[in-house]
């Protein structure tokens, strides 16, 4: 029991119209395909679609990748990723502050039926926060995330 | 006779921009496809998704080669928390 409110299904209309400006702008600029999968308290979990992994670093070479985001952005800020499969390094070391099966993704792993999944430690620092759109910026945040391993 | 101007289609995502001069600064680009202030990202030259070259808000990028200029916006921010 975590007291969390989990909103399974989504209906977008009920999301604050500030985060849906920033939904719409990632749709509209970046990533036609991102959706709100599930709402945890006051985070959603935003499914940023199937990443290429060719780095090198990691022995998967594609991911499914979420990001965590604020339903009041741009007033508070997203915190946290997550990966199906859970990453691991071609060289076999640890993932710097990666969590297998955190309780923050037990939620998201539920709706998107994946009993595996890994959560990232990965904060807004020195990130845009001047008006919703600004929320277009959490695809690549993402990405870079896992280009650095 | 008809002058024709030339022109450089810019690719961020699924949006394109038109210049007509290269190169253009960094900080232009990333403004005008709204990423902003553009101090906050560093502009990345792709070649699939794979970045060749990267460009600071002050750099001038070359818009020379129409094949070759999509780019993604990365933010410069973030870090392990």
């Amino acid at each position: 029991m975590t007291g969390s409110t989990v909103t399974e299904s989504v209906d977008e209309s009920a999301l604050p119209p500030a985060f849906m400006q920033g939904l719409e702008a990632i749709r509209r600029r970046l990533l036609p395909e991102a959706v709100v999968e599930v709402v945890d308290d006051n985070f959603a979990w935003i499914r940023l679609g199937e990443t290429i992994l060719d780095n090198g670093l990691f022995t998967a070479t594609r991911a499914r990748l979420w990001a965590r985001a604020p339903l009041t952005f741009p007033n508070a800020v997203p915190y946290g990723i997550a990966t199906a499969p859970i990453l691991v390094r071609v060289d076999g070391r640890a993932i710097d502050r990666q969590h297998v099966n955190h309780q923050m993704v037990q939620a998201l792993g539920r709706v998107v039926g994946v009993t595996d999944l890994a959560f990232y430690s990965w904060d807004w620092n020195s990130m845009p926060t001047r008006e919703a759109a600004d929320l277009v910026a959490i695809v690549e945040w993402a990405r870079r995330r896992l280009r650095e391993g | 006779m008809t002058a024709h101007t030339r022109r450089y289609p810019v690719h961020i995502g699924t949006v394109t921009h038109q210049y007509e001069s290269s190169p253009v600064q960094a900080s232009q680009i990333l403004a005008d496809f709204g990423f902003t202030p553009p101090e906050l990202y560093i502009l990345e030259r792709l070649e699939g998704d794979r970045a060749v070259a990267e460009y600071g808000s002050q750099d001038a990028v070359s818009l020379d080669s129409p094949d070759k200029n999509r780019f993604r916006a990365v933010p410069a921010g973030g870090g392990r928390a």
